[in-house]
């Protein structure tokens, strides 16, 4: 038959596969090379993560500026020195003469279709998944590691330690328990023979079900951000159901301050089917974003203090003095959650917090704390860290380490109730901080009330007699005059008077004003900058005795230390529940290269 | 020389060293002055101590750590070395100060000892930490420890007599032995006794009813917002009659008095002869008036003795090396200074600890009881741990980058070479034959060159040889 003759009979044949083609699906090789990483993993699979440009990841790891002055810090350097990592060194130097590449260009091309990491319940077993668009790097990448964990093994004695296998046309090689292969376009790494096999099996077409079928998977996966450079999935029921984290996922913790901080956050992972995490990157952030499926009613009412009844209390705005260095707002209703402690706690931790209810009932002169002091002190708290400028009419003895103020910023919903309790109480820990440091040598505090345009201030600071000498390199506790202040509805407990001043002014303008989230950090670079510089020659001291440096390695390393993390804008953290999900963000902000 | 000690002629004794075919000037021989007077020494100080010779090494320890000229503060040749490791110490211990806890201070003074280019000074410090013995657990004040550290080591070369005046006025002590309730109407004993009986004379050359004058003259002598103060309202003025003498004396008159006594000579010079040549036998009196009387006739001044003691043939004699044990500070500090190496010094503070010294905290007025007595099923241990954190530990950080390329750098190749070369470095008598022949086979044995040196140096540490000085 000649083409000639019958090209109606080739034309009608071509005609037809071309029809019958959607039916029957792709080549295996075509359908093959557009599997994703999802669908080439079994659907046992219970973590996922994928990181879509590795070279961009890798780019933004090795050639940041932070990661340049990191590099060349001489820690860095002498960890590289480390004799543990020589073999690798030893390795990555043979894979380099193998492939006639440098490593970093051949991992650039190894993964430039991207990297995915699978966890595997049914085989117990971990997969690493690497795309290139070369056909044959994968492939040259895999005999190359071959043979260079033969030759290292006969160095060692051992001339039969890599294995060769076929597996449906594939060349597998084993090595000890784990398994590589080229698999296509992927390099295959396990430490599972079946799971490598699973995904062998899935690539060339086998009909097992795959991750990528679960519907939860791909309603998960559609919800990556846009321009995330990595995704993660972890299937929590089936953790559940393993019995993985079986404390924290318990109904009671045990644990008030566990529970303060978490609670919330535990009652919704509890009841979660995944969780999933968005990583996003540029160069001047990175941010993760963790987020929680919600389900109906799966805050129980005892945790009702940690979102507020509705499920919407908001943190209060915060407070921001000048050098604050750390900022933690958040909405936690702690006379709810001091009040549900019997059905929050076991018997034995709410004995204890309901003994502690009568002792600190006491100091703050014999009202219930429970009943009536935490509710007066309402939800919402601030707690911050200033990195306060330098006070130019000091006059009192300087200490050698300098800390940071601190201070808790309480709206109170009753200030007028709460206010002369406070007082009590403050007057009350002065008396007994006097009465320990005269027993240890330590000068008196000396208390003072003041009435202030913002409100009334109880202060008290360290008894200077005249003629003393000023005193540089002090004892540490000349770091605090703590203070109380109460300006309208907000009450402020500070380790020195001066953040207390400060913060009443603000207070005052920002009153009552709350944000979104239920919780939220904030760290600022700059001011935590200027803390740890203004105790330079203390961290100098430290990693002199902790580390045996000279003076001089010693300094380096401290300088080095701060240019990293003047280099870092600020960081944060924001927890926000909404009907659907709970999200936990986490991002760091880095300073621009021209900054 | 004899082998019994009473044998010895005193002259002799204490004549300078003069190496000969018996006794030559070797890196073992300069190894065990460098133990003694500056807990240790690496391979290449001990080379070239070996080319320079026993006098100009021991000129050097000296020119190091004296001051460097009449009145002045600055110490050693006035080079900028020693002036800018004075300052840097000055700003670690300040710094240290700041965290409020004198166990910082321990760990502090021993980054000194490691670090210090005046190692003898540091060596005469700690012993006159254990003759004035005074703790920071009872005193529990940094800056009061501090103070009384920088007064131990600036006296520490000095007069013995103003050194006693200032150490009676120093808070530190004033609060350890009671002296802030030391009142007209009520005399606390406590300093008195201890002022006769540790720190100037001994026991049997003093009465009770001389501790009882003594008290009165101490009277006053208080602490006000940690500073000394006299208190005259306090103070005892009647006579006092004491050790042959009488009159309305004061704290200083006492030590005068006190320190004018036959014994008080005598007992110094017992306690540096004891700190730098033996721990037992105990030197008899003819071997320790020499002594006496040179400090007698140098107005108590400490160098000389300790010169004449370290430069001595008695000291370069079978009668002193490898008979003393090595305090856990020495051994300690001896080796980082031997492998040139340094680490985490809290660490090292908390090792010594454990093997019953940590500096600045000794457990009694009389410190601590030394010799025989640092070792027992416990501290052998211990002791033996600490050759192998050296060894195989990750806390040790070699300058050279590890203890091989430490080896190495010394020319240090084979495994008996580095037998050798560790045995010269850490270890005062050489172990049997057989010892050493075991290990050589270890450091000839499996694994890298780290881990045969790491093993070598393990089993080192557990020869009772490792554990004398």
């Amino acid at each position: 038959m000649t083409l000639a003759r019958n090209w109606k009979k080739w034309l009608m044949l071509l005609l037809i596969a071309t029809m019958l083609m959607p039916l029957v699906g792709p080549t295996r090789s075509a359908r093959a090379a557009e599997k994703t990483a999802a669908q080439l993993m079994p659907e046992t699979t219970v973590f996922y993560a994928e990181i879509a440009h590795p070279d961009r990841v890798l780019a933004t790891l090795l050639d940041h500026p932070l990661s340049k002055k990191i590099q060349a810090s001489p820690e860095y350097r002498q960890g590289l020195k480390a004799p543990q990592l020589a073999p690798l060194y030893g390795v990555v130097d043979a894979m380099e003469l193998k492939m006639d590449m440098k490593w970093r260009p051949m991992l650039q091309k190894l993964t430039d279709g991207g990297l995915y990491v699978g966890v595997d319940i049914a085989s117990k077993g971990g997969v690493l998944l690497a795309k290139s668009s070369d056909p044959e790097l994968p492939g040259r990448f895999a005999d190359a590691l071959a043979d260079v964990a033969r030759q290292t093994a006969a160095e060692h004695g051992n001339d039969n330690a890599v294995e060769r296998r076929d597996y449906k046309g594939i060349v597998a090689y084993k090595i000890n328990k784990g398994v590589h292969a080229a698999v296509g376009p992927w390099l295959v790494i396990s430490n599972q023979g079946d799971l490598a096999r699973a995904v062998a099996d899935a690539y060339l077409g086998g009909q097992a079900p795959s991750l990528d079928d679960e519907t939860e998977f791909r309603a998960a996966r559609s919800g990556r951000r846009d321009g995330a450079a990595g995704w993660a999935y972890l299937k929590m029921r089936t953790l559940r159901e393993m019995g993985v984290g079986r404390e924290a996922f318990a109904n009671r913790l045990n644990n008030p301050g566990v529970e303060f901080l978490l609670g919330g956050v535990l009652s919704v992972l509890r009841r979660a089917d995944f969780v999933t995490l968005d990583l996003l990157a540029d160069d001047t952030s990175l941010r993760a974003a963790i987020n929680l499926p919600r389900s109906e009613g799966d805050i129980p009412k005892a945790r009702a203090f940690y979102f507020g009844p509705e499920g919407e209390g908001g943190a209060p705005k915060p407070l921001r003095p000048e050098g604050t260095l750390l900022n933690l707002t958040m909405y936690r209703d702690l006379a709810a959650m001091w009040n549900a402690a019997p059905d929050l706690f076991d018997e034995d931790t709410a004995a204890k917090l309901a003994k502690a209810d009568t002792d600190l009932s006491n100091f703050f002169g014999g009202r219930p704390f429970g009943a009536e002091i935490l509710p007066a002190i309402g939800p919402r708290s601030q707690l911050l860290v200033v990195q306060m400028p330098a006070d130019p009419d000091a006059k009192g003895p300087a200490p050698q380490i300098k800390i940071p103020a601190a201070a808790f910023v309480l709206q109170s919903p009753n200030p007028e109730k709460i206010t002369p309790f406070m007082k009590v109480a403050f007057q009350t820990l002065i008396a007994f901080a006097n009465i320990d440091g005269a027993s240890k040598g330590r000068p008196t505090l000396m208390l003072t009330n003041e009435k202030r345009e913002a409100g009334d201030l109880v202060s008290a600071e360290y008894l200077v007699m005249p003629g003393d000498k000023p005193m540089a390199n002090a004892e540490v506790y000349y770091n605090f005059s703590p203070a109380l202040a109460i300006s309208g509805d907000t009450i402020i407990i500070a380790s020195t008077k001066r953040l207390a001043e400060s913060l009443m002014t603000l207070a005052k303008a920002q009153a009552g004003q709350t944000v979104k989230s239920n919780t939220l950090l904030e760290i600022n670079g700059a001011a935590t900058h200027q803390a740890l510089a203004a105790n330079r020659e203390q961290l100098i001291a430290q990693n002199m005795i902790k580390e045996g440096h000279t003076r001089e390695q010693a300094e380096a390393a401290i300088n080095g230390l701060l240019q990293l993390v003047e280099l870092i804008k600020a960081a944060d953290v924001h927890l926000t529940r909404t009907d659907k999900t709970l999200s936990l963000e986490l991002g760091v902000q880095i300073k621009p290269v021209s900054e | 020389m004899p082998t019994d000690l009473t044998e010895l002629d005193p002259q002799q004794a204490w004549a300078p060293y003069t190496p000969d075919a018996q006794r030559p000037w070797n890196i073992r021989r300069a190894a065990h002055l460098y133990r003694r007077a500056a807990f240790g020494a690496d391979y290449a100080t001990l080379t070239a101590a070996v080319d320079a010779g026993p006098a100009t090494v021991i000129d050097a320890l000296f020119t190091a750590s004296e001051p460097a000229g009449d009145g002045a503060n600055q110490r050693g040749d006035g080079s900028d070395a020693v002036a800018a490791f004075d300052r840097q110490m000055e700003s670690l211990s300040s710094a240290m100060m700041g965290t409020g806890d004198p166990r910082a201070l321990s760990a502090s003074w021993l980054y000194r000892m490691v670090n210090t280019p005046a190692p003898l000074l540091e060596r005469v410090t700690l012993c006159w930490h254990d003759h004035f013995a005074t703790s920071a657990a009872k005193v529990t004040k940094s800056r009061l420890m501090l103070d009384h550290l920088d007064l131990l080591r600036s006296h520490a070369l000095g007069a013995f007599e103003p050194f006693v005046q200032a150490i009676s006025r120093d808070p530190a002590m004033l609060i350890w032995l009671d002296s802030t309730v030391n009142r007209r109407v009520s005399p606390n004993e406590n300093y008195a006794r201890e002022v006769m009986e540790l720190f100037c004379l001994g026991v049997g050359h003093y009465t009770e009813d001389d501790i009882k004058q003594v008290a009165r003259a101490f009277t006053g002598w208080e602490v006000h917002r940690d500073r000394f103060t006299f208190n005259k309202f306090q103070h005892d003025t009647r006579d006092k009659t004491f050790l042959g003498h009488t009159g309305d004396y004061d704290g200083d008159d006492a030590i005068r008095i006190i320190l004018a006594q036959p014994a008080a000579s005598r007992h110094i010079a017992r306690k540096l002869a004891r700190a730098f040549v033996c721990d037992e036998p105990e030197l008899p009196d003819t071997l320790i008036q020499p002594l006496a009387d040179q400090l007698r006739d140098n107005g108590f001044v400490i160098a000389p003795v300790v010169r004449r003691i370290l430069s001595s043939s008695l000291f370069f004699s079978e009668h002193a090396i490898g008979r003393k044990v090595r305090s856990p500070v020495t051994l300690g500090v001896g080796m980082l200074r031997a492998f040139d190496a340094t680490t985490n010094m809290n660490q090292l503070a908390a090792a010594v600890d454990t093997l019953g010294q940590l500096p600045l905290f000794p457990p009694s007025v009389k410190g601590w009881d030394g010799g025989r007595t640092w070792i027992n099923s416990s501290t052998l241990l211990g002791r033996a741990n600490l050759a192998r954190a050296f060894g195989l530990g990750g806390q040790v950080k070699f300058n050279a980058g590890s203890l091989a390329a430490t080896a190495a750098k010394h020319g240090v190749t084979k495994p008996a070479d580095a037998v050798n070369w560790m045995l010269d470095l850490i270890v005062p008598l050489d172990p049997p034959a057989d010892v050493r022949d075991q290990l050589v086979a270890i450091a000839s044995g499996p694994g890298d060159e780290n881990q045969r040196l790491g093993k070598t140096l393990q089993a080192i540490g557990t020869l009772p040889e490792f554990n004398l000085a």
